[in-house]
């Protein structure tokens, strides 16, 4: 081959790989990752991956589950990976009743009368955060209650239902300190203006609201004297027709990890 | 003439019957609620192919950061790189297991991570991620975006001289948000993949 031709091939490649597009981190990944191992698989690593494995939606791998799948794991048997199995109750011999209740819920699950499921947007699952904050420059904590909440738009997101905490028992003595006096009619309620004197004004509503300890943590969270340090933990209730669920996340190393069942209540 | 009449009334009154109040699900609507925010199939898995190079891609800037070997501009250039896949203002929040088997939780912004990704006290370091990618169902949210959460898991090994001096594995949540952004070149709206807050956990150390 003459030198100008083989001179005129490199350039033409060098020009179509120009035209290639670069060869992007995702393609070159396979020496940044190594094989799963097991235990990864069968650990429930999300809380959606846990109600998937309930539903019997997916499989271990979070792929659809077959006929295949179906004929080797029947919906009991899968669900039985779905509990904590490093519960004194499911462990110790001796004690059988809370293994019983664990197997009714199974059997009443897997009805094949009415199956039961799990829907997150159906009003059936509540969220229960642990949550670590600073009030008034002193740490603290509560439990705020999550529920999902779905729009005209079908459209979804997660809302606050209750607030539970201790660290509002100082309002008890503002109570007291900061009010419209009973004779205020006469005077056409003139001293309202001391509402602007005040940071926090919600002392002025029906003790009903201000003891709500709900509203509280908004308004503080409002004037800056509730910060939110970090969220120490999440665990979720399910209820069932006359049963109660609650699922947490059990982080260890077996094949039995993640979001687990980590209790079962019957309710009625 | 009354059968117009009568047509094009019922024509403008649906809508205003089918305007439903803001309201917390009741099971009663369940099954209809859900198929109607959940996406398709084929659309979940155009987004989850999507969400999951978004995420390979940010795991191949993490080992390149964390890599001691590499010099130092592709470092920096992967540092930069790896923030332009998150939106605005995403922190990471780490759980690590202490000698006492107690567990701190830690928050920073996504550019410090990153920097002191850079500076870790081992002379070389080795970061791999399981094969595994967990991506969670596609929800709407409020401001029509769509929300999802991807699982990784990774391998971190630290080394002074040749003693591995550190080794854990974490597991990360990353928050996924697929938003409708506009492509100014070809003037035409497109779905485009960004990385959110990370929650990761320690599972496990050696």
């Amino acid at each position: 081959m003459p030198m100008n031709r083989l001179f005129l091939l490199i350039v033409g490649l060098l020009g179509v790989l120009s035209y290639l597009p670069a060869q992007t981190p995702h393609l070159a990944n396979s020496s940044i990752t190594t094989e799963t191992p097991d235990q990864y698989y069968l650990q429930v690593k999300q809380f959606g991956e846990f109600i998937d494995r309930f539903n019997y939606v997916s499989d271990w791998k979070g792929n659809r589950i077959g006929n295949d799948f179906e004929a080797k794991f029947p919906r009991f048997h899968y669900l039985g990976y779905l509990f904590n199995k490093e519960d004194v109750r499911q462990q110790n011999l001796a004690d059988s009743n809370y293994r019983k209740l664990c197997n009714q819920f199974l059997r009443e699950v897997v009805d094949p009368a009415a199956p039961q499921f799990i829907s997150l947007f159906s009003g059936q699952v509540t969220a229960k955060a642990l949550v670590n904050i600073n009030y008034r420059g002193k740490n603290q904590n509560c439990t705020i209650y999550f529920l999902p909440e779905v729009l005209p738009d079908r459209s979804a997101k997660w809302v606050i239902s209750k607030v539970e905490t201790n660290c509002f028992k100082t309002v008890a003595d503002s109570l007291q300190k900061y009010f419209i006096a009973p004779n205020s009619h006469e005077t056409s309620f003139i001293n309202l203006k001391r509402i602007e004197d005040l940071s926090n004004p919600i002392y002025f509503y029906p003790s009903t609201v201000i003891t709500d300890t709900s509203l509280l943590f908004m308004t503080e969270v409002g004037t800056n004297r509730l910060t939110i340090n970090n969220i120490e933990k999440v665990m979720y209730l399910i209820t069932f027709h006359s049963w109660l669920i609650t699922v947490k996340e059990f982080n260890r190393t077996s094949n039995n990890s993640g979001w687990l069942i980590s209790n079962i209540e019957k309710t009625d | 003439m009354r059968l117009i009449f009568l047509i094009i009334s019922i024509v403008f009154l649906i809508p205003a019957f089918a305007q439903e109040p803001t309201k917390t699900a009741v099971a009663s609507k369940e099954a209809k609620i859900v198929d109607e925010i959940n996406l398709s199939d084929a659309d979940i898995e155009v987004f989850k192919e999507q969400t999951k190079q978004k995420v390979e891609e940010f795991q191949q800037h993490i080992v390149t950061i964390g890599s001691k070997d590499e010099p130092a501009e592709k470092r920096n250039m992967a540092e930069k790189e790896a923030l332009k896949l998150f939106f605005k203002g995403a922190e990471m929040q780490t759980s690590i297991i202490m000698p006492d088997g107690a567990i701190t939780t830690q928050s920073r912004p996504m550019e410090k991570y990153l920097a002191r990704l850079k500076s870790l006290p081992y002379t070389s370091v080795i970061i791999k991620f399981y094969d595994l990618v967990y991506i969670s169902s596609f929800t709407k949210g409020p401001d029509g975006r769509y929300y999802s959460s991807a699982t990784v898991i990774q391998e971190f090994t630290g080394f002074m001289g040749d003693n591995l001096v550190y080794k854990d594995v974490t597991k990360k949540e990353i928050e996924i948000v697929i938003d409708l952004v506009e492509d100014k070149f070809f003037n035409e709206k497109k779905w485009k993949v960004f990385l959110g807050n990370i929650k990761a956990t320690e599972t496990k150390k050696a």
